[in-house]
């Protein structure tokens, strides 16, 4: 598993790194952390010392040791050493490489945030983006709608993070029999972590749950309850889904399955994911 | 101790199975023996002959499907529980069929799944139902397959305390059964009766048969608030007033729970 964790100056973006580390101590994953920064063409690089040019590489070194430092004691997957140097890759990403025995790897790019991370998951194969996100707005910068965009633009799932989570439930929205066994996998991480519960909802559709949804809700229960997940299944009409996930408390994770012939893909396309995303009051997963 | 006998629809569908798997995740604790059934409802469209020998041998035909259908289901599901032999196969209108079959077999109560819905519409229409408005026995309707076996019983101000005690101790007499009493309202200003009250005279019928509450508290808040609240129980029992067409604050707690829940009438 390749954890993509995009990070900017806000608060958010520390709870970020402490769950996605959370995650890679449970999962041993390739880790790659990511700060955006303006295009300045201004400034002769090459003439200052890099802390000077790229202020964002400190935030960059802050949050490392926020990362080392969550992933708790007895966990040695990545170097610890702070003298590496940051090397310009030809594609113009400064890169500090700290693998040890998995990979971890600082980036800063420079340009539009939702493209830089769009790329940089694209790029280095990403399972998973994770990313925080402010209290019913995006943040990332005043007015911004960075982790919407980037919810509905990358090609994995996106984790958007809001803010401290007390997590104590973890509900599933499912209108497909499209899923994949990493998804799964990615939920039960969660809700370990989170010690949460698990509630599957499945979609109607005209009043109606399709047979293959239903038998694929019937699956995912199967598959929680043999791994002794305490999961709880629900349904929920097409019209109200909408309202359903914004109805999410602050202690829930929403997690959509999406797909790009599903329903919910087509409902939530584009300006609406990205709405969803940034005014969400709860934690929101997009699976794909 | 005499078995409860509980008739359950055994059908082709996630509700239908997590109500089996729970009911017999439950059933020696309740005491409980499960009588199958299965409906086939023929299709509308006009057969080559609606009487004689050809429909005999049609609604034959349905009925073996029917069979072989309920037998595969209990097979694959490899229950733990005490399960009638000879499941109940018919062919006719499910309701018809389903309320014939209570009134005739004396059961102490029907138990269906039923996947809760975000809209409580899809409960509301249920409980207007024919199959519910003539049922002549309590409903436990299974939403999951909730781990825990504490029961809460619920009271509201449109609650008949006295029917709910009478039917909890008819089913749950004598068993060993850790409950809670529990009264809603939205809030508690101008409530008549005030929870308390309701409490108190919960309290007091239970305690005359013999019944102690582990814990007996009021549940203030939205629905939404409150079906969260009983989430952890592994059953709520409720009495509804099935005259009244009215929607509760109760009923749409109902509605929305997680938990399986047993409707007295």
């Amino acid at each position: 598993m390749k954890i993509l964790v995009a990070v900017d100056e806000n608060a958010y973006s520390r709870y970020a790194v402490r769950q996605a580390a959370r995650l890679a101590a449970n999962t041993w994953a390739d880790v790659v952390m990511l700060a955006i920064e303006k295009n300045r063409s201004y400034i002769a690089e090459e003439e200052l010392d890099p802390a000077h040019a790229h202020p964002r590489l400190r935030l960059l070194n802050r949050y490392r040791a926020d990362f080392l430092d969550a992933l708790g004691p007895g966990v040695d997957l990545y170097d610890g050493r702070e003298d590496a140097p940051f090397v310009r890759r030809e594609d113009k990403v400064l890169e500090q490489d700290l693998s040890g025995r998995k990979t971890f790897r600082l980036h800063l790019r420079g340009g539009d945030p939702v493209k830089a991370i769009t790329a940089e998951a694209q790029a280095e194969g990403c399972d998973l983006v994770i990313l925080g996100c402010g209290q019913h707005e995006g943040g990332w910068g005043r007015g911004s709608d960075v982790p919407g965009r980037v919810a509905d633009a990358a090609d994995c799932s996106v984790f958007v993070i809001r803010e401290e989570p007390a997590t104590s439930r973890v509900v599933c929205c499912l209108d497909h029999a499209d899923i994949s066994q990493e998804s799964l996998e990615l939920i039960n991480q969660w809700v370990t972590i989170y010690a949460a519960g698990l509630e599957v909802v499945g979609v109607l559709k005209k009043g109606e749950l399709r047979e293959e949804v239903e038998a694929k809700m019937g699956e995912v229960l199967d598959y929680y309850l043999k791994r002794d997940v305490h999961a709880l299944i629900r349904v929920v009409d097409e019209d109200s889904l909408e309202t359903f996930i914004e109805s999410g408390r602050k202690d829930d994770l929403m997690a959509l399955w999406l797909r790009h012939k599903s329903p919910l893909q087509r409902l939530f396309h584009s300006k609406r994911v990205n709405a969803l995303v940034n005014h969400a009051s709860s934690s929101m997963l997009i699976l794909r | 101790m005499d078995m409860l006998k509980a008739l359950v629809p055994v059908e082709m569908t996630l509700a239908s199975n997590v109500a089996l798997r729970y009911l017999c995740r439950k059933a020696e604790l309740l005491g409980i023996a499960v009588q199958p059934v299965h409906v086939e409802e023929p299709d509308h469209k006009p057969h080559s002959s609606e009487t004689g020998w050809i429909r005999r041998s049609w609604e034959s035909g349905l009925r073996q499907a029917g069979l072989e259908e309920v037998q595969r289901i209990l097979n694959s599901e490899k229950l733990d529980c005490f399960i009638m032999p000879n499941p109940i196969v018919r062919v006719g209108d499910r309701d018809d069929t389903l309320l014939e079959e209570l009134r005739l077999g004396g059961y102490d109560f029907f138990v269906e799944g039923e996947v809760a819905n975000f809209n409580t519409g899809a409960f509301r229409k249920r409980l207007r139902s024919r199959l519910y408005r003539q049922m002549p026995c309590p409903v436990l309707l299974v939403r999951n397959m909730i781990q825990s076996d504490r029961l809460a019983l619920v009271l509201d101000e449109k609650t008949d305390v006295q029917s709910l005690v009478g039917r909890f101790h008819q089913l749950f007499g004598g068993r060993d059964v850790d409950f809670d009493l529990c009264a809603y309202a939205m809030d508690d200003l101008h409530q008549d009766p005030h929870p308390d009250e309701l409490l108190s005279e919960g309290g007091e019928l239970l305690g005359k048969l013999g019944y102690r509450p582990a814990r007996a508290f009021t549940l203030l808040g939205s629905p939404e608030t409150a079906a969260r609240n009983l989430g952890d129980y592994g059953m709520i029992v409720a009495h509804m007033d099935r005259r009244s067409n009215r929607k509760s604050p109760l009923s749409e707690v109902l509605g929305l729970a997680s938990s399986p829940i047993l409707i007295c009438w």
